[in-house]
């Protein structure tokens, strides 16, 4: 199981103790079929528990106007592949359906689209992890507050600065807003960095270029798969106002849900009739940078002939728009869109 | 929510005359409107007008929301009123409808997006007569059709001589772009995410092709209603671009609500810039004019009047008077307003108000249009909640070529003849949104116009007493030019698009 279903715990308690044992079985709640129970677990329990005879006899009509009334938000397991898209809510497989439901509601009452059926391909199956966090600075947000979300938030908010050689480790959460980390970068000339990360949730970076009130300009987004150890860019930045930011997302969508923040705000305390917090992956990152020669085309330190290798193997135009890589060799290194003698030259120069 | 709307009624219902005109220059004068009202419970958001069966006279493709799943097609009988032409069965809501050759065989088609569940773009292909076949699905889920797309261009992207499609994946915040194959048949191009830095939702809403950067070939421009932004997405001869966008400008100490977008050249540089209602919950309604430096790249913005009162949800501008230069129809809601503004000259942004109309709820889309074949610009615009379309007759005198002094009469009488006040009696003004609707953390502009673009049903609060329709009666007009009303449309067979 790999979340602790949402809104029930305290239900869970208590249907244990009074549910029949035949939940769940076969058959889709939501129709009529001559075997007791059905086979989605919290909708039969529900059921059962208002009427035994669904669980005893047989699923009736009756047995279906009370899932209908009673299982509104529960979809899972229903018809169709979790990998394969499909024109209804849920898919079949009880805990993928269930997991990408809780992420992404558009799955849950919706259809099962692309979106749906990738995430079920990138997260069912694959197991949380911890990171180990390092004894280095924090971000200094709470996770129940929005401080370094830069401009992507309707208030004011701040960027992380972090220098050459430094890391640091933070959390990112759901909500509306959802948490996003921004980190602010040296726009006073065209640089190179490495810029390494590792997360307990699955991770969507970028790369802005532009300030608040635009031009704002995405000149990438990569997702990372979760557990995947660290990962490093090694990224040519732009000169002027630009940002990385940080959040939680598989690359076509942010996630919103299942990462609740767990501490309790001062200020607005939670209810204590509302549910738990619902962390389905581990919130927390820690993030270093590496300030390298503008030539170290693969970012081991040094520019070298392995560089010129790359750059000569990239010459010509670079990729641009949605094409362009920044987990390819960048050898792009005057940003004028072609690699060519003048980023040969300024890679001599740094030799 | 600080404190309570600013927006009080204080409307002046008389069409008011600027004192400051030019030498040579006339008021802008409109005729108080024809009115078609549209069966219950549709929605109207949106129309494309075109003579559809050859009659010379121009009729209406309306898309709306729906629960009885319909599309409508309206003829025109010439006076400015519609009467029904055909009920075309969708499957969802549709929020916008584009009339373009799809099969490659010389007639216009309707293509839309049917909302919903189950997102699909469709297409209804033309028949003789001003009709048209039942639905085909051109592209569903499989190809990737976006999670409730709204908006939608139809266009050839990719310059091999038919018309591709793109639509604006409104919760998927995205817009997706799909090319003609041929036999009615599309392939995906490619998704292109927006406001994927924001924290809140972006919302997309409409979307409009045209050649921003100069290159010869389509580019996009979007709307995001919840990041008060808009987003260009350059077409690189068949590719696309990441989108770019820009942030509505403060106004005073207020960011506005940007509910729309449309392209147009209004500096008359021999480039495309774009325009936004700009609504504004503290001040009087603006047009925010992003200006294009011929790049592509809108580098400027300016401000300008829109409407005195109310929320500003639509805006169109086109040249009214003939004299050159774009001048401004700003609709609103909260009233449903619409406001006609002068442009003072082709140099700025200024536009002087020539006519203030007061009548429904929610004016959703305007267009300028000569209906009447007068060689000027007429104005029709839709009122969602009214479930009406209201067509007013340009009667400025130096516009058009037939107008003449009978022009110059009419608009003299109608120029003291004030807009109809009935359904306007019990106006309450309802309560706006306190709640952070685009997921910000900020309650603003933004939320309320999310709101409004939201809405599918009237506002209750709106209604008066005695009328539980806020339609309003004829007017005194009637007797320059009738008011019409069109009769119930029939139930069609609808299929349930899902939970929407």
């Amino acid at each position: 199981m790999i979340r602790f279903p949402l809104f029930s715990a305290l239900f869970t308690l208590f249907v244990t103790a009074v549910a029949p044992g035949q939940c769940p079985t076969t058959g889709d709640c939501r129709e009529v079929h001559e075997t007791s129970g059905c086979e989605m677990p919290e909708c039969c329990t529900l059921v059962c528990e208002y009427d035994m005879f669904c669980c005893e006899t047989g699923w009736s009509e009756s047995c279906v106007q009370a899932a209908l009334e009673l299982c509104e938000d529960i979809w899972c397991p229903a018809a169709g592949a979790c990998s394969v898209i499909h024109p209804t809510p849920g898919c079949d497989a009880f805990e993928c359906c269930d997991l990408i439901t809780t992420l992404d509601g558009w799955c849950t009452y919706a259809a099962w689209d692309e979106i749906c059926a990738l995430e079920a391909e990138a997260l069912c199956g694959e197991a949380r992890c911890d990171v180990a966090i390092p004894a280095v600075a924090d971000e200094s947000e709470p996770c129940y507050d929005r401080l370094n979300d830069g401009w992507g938030i309707g208030l004011e908010s701040g960027r992380i600065t972090l220098s050459c050689g430094e890391s640091m480790k933070g959390r990112i959460t759901g909500g509306g807003p959802r948490d996003l980390d921004w980190f602010t970068l040296d726009g006073s000339a065209r640089r190179r960095i490495r810029f390494s990360i590792e997360a307990e949730f699955p991770v969507e970076l970028q790369y802005l270029l532009g300030d608040s009130e635009g031009p704002s300009e995405v000149k990438w987004l990569v997702a990372e798969p979760i557990c995947g150890g660290e990962r490093s860019i090694v990224l040519l930045t732009e000169p002027g106002v630009s940002s990385l930011i940080l959040g939680a997302g598989n690359g076509e969508r942010p996630y919103r849900s299942g990462l609740d923040c767990d501490e309790i705000d001062p200020d607005f305390p939670p209810d204590p009739k509302d549910p738990p917090p619902l962390q389905l992956y581990g919130v927390r990152w820690v993030a270093s940078i590496a300030c390298l020669e503008l030539g170290d085309i693969n970012g081991d330190g040094s520019v070298s002939a392995a560089d010129l290798s790359l750059l000569l193997t990239a010459w010509g135009p670079r990729a641009l728009g949605s094409a362009f890589d920044p987990r390819a060799a960048d050898a792009d290194l005057d940003g004028d869109g072609m690699i060519g003698a003048a980023d040969l030259s300024l890679m001599l120069a740094g030799w | 929510m600080r404190g309570t709307t600013p927006n009080l009624l204080t409307i002046s219902l008389a069409l008011m005359v600027s004192p400051s005109l030019r030498a040579g220059e006339v008021a802008l004068v409109f005729t108080n409107p024809v009115i078609t009202s549209l069966p219950e419970p549709f929605f109207p958001t949106m129309f494309k007008a075109r003579d559809l069966d050859g009659d010379n006279i121009v009729d209406l493709v309306v898309a709306g929301r729906d629960p009885d799943d319909r599309l409508l097609t309206l003829k025109g009988v010439g006076n400015g009123a519609y009467v029904p032409l055909q009920t075309l069965v969708a499957q969802g809501f549709t929020d916008w409808v584009e009339l373009a050759d799809i099969d490659g065989d010389g007639r216009d088609d309707v293509i839309t997006a049917w909302r919903g569940a189950l997102p699909r773009v469709v297409a209804y292909r033309g028949l003789p007569g001003g009709q048209f076949e039942e639905a085909a699905v051109l592209a569903g889920i499989e190809l990737g059709t976006g999670r409730d797309p709204q908006g939608l261009a139809v266009a050839d992207f990719d310059m091999d001589g038919d018309n591709d499609i793109a639509v604006s994946s409104y919760i998927g915040q995205s817009i997706e772009i799909f090319s003609n194959t041929g036999g009615m048949t599309f392939e995906r191009v490619t998704r292109v995410r927006l406001a994927s830095f924001l924290g809140g939702y972006g919302y997309p809403r409409l979307l409009h092709a045209g050649d921003l950067d100069g290159d010869g070939d389509l580019d996009l421009v979007a709307n995001e209603i919840g990041g008060s932004r808009i987003a260009t997405i350059r077409n690189e001869g068949g590719s696309f671009a990441r989108a770019v966008e820009y942030r509505a400008p403060l106004i005073g100490d207020e960011r506005p609500g940007i509910s729309a977008v449309t392209l147009a050249d209004i500096d008359g540089d021999g480039d495309l810039d774009a325009y936004s209602p700009a609504l504004l919950l503290y001040s009087t309604q603006k047009i925010v004019y992003f200006r294009n430096d011929g790049t592509g790249r809108f580098t400027e913005r300016l401000v300008g009047e829109g409407s005195p009162s109310g929320y500003a949800f639509s805006v169109e501008l086109a040249d009214l008077d003939a004299d050159g230069d774009l001048d401004a129809i700003t609709g609103a809601a909260l009233p449903g307003t619409l406001t006609v503004g002068r442009r003072t000259s082709a140099g700025d942004f200024v536009f002087e108000e020539d006519g203030f109309y007061m009548f429904g709820q929610l004016i959703r889309h305007i267009d300028a249009i000569d209906y009447d074949g007068d060689c000027d610009l007429d104005i029709l615009s839709i009122d969602g909640p009214s479930r009406a379309i209201y067509t007013r007759r340009n009667m400025t005198p130096q516009a058009g070529c037939g107008g003449g002094g009978v022009a110059e009469v009419v608009a003299k009488n109608i120029a003291i003849t004030p807009e109809p006040t009935g359904a306007l009696k019990n106006v309450v003004q309802p309560e706006l949104p306190t709640h952070d609707r685009n997921g910000d953390g900020a309650v603003d502009a933004s939320d309320v116009a999310v709101w409004l673009s939201e809405m599918s049903m009237p506002i209750s609060l709106m209604r008066t007493e005695k009328s539980p329709n806020p339609v309003v009666s004829p007017t005194q007009s009637t007797a320059i030019v009738p008011t019409t009303t069109v009769p119930k449309i029939g139930h069609s067979e609808s299929v349930k698009g899902g939970k929407r």
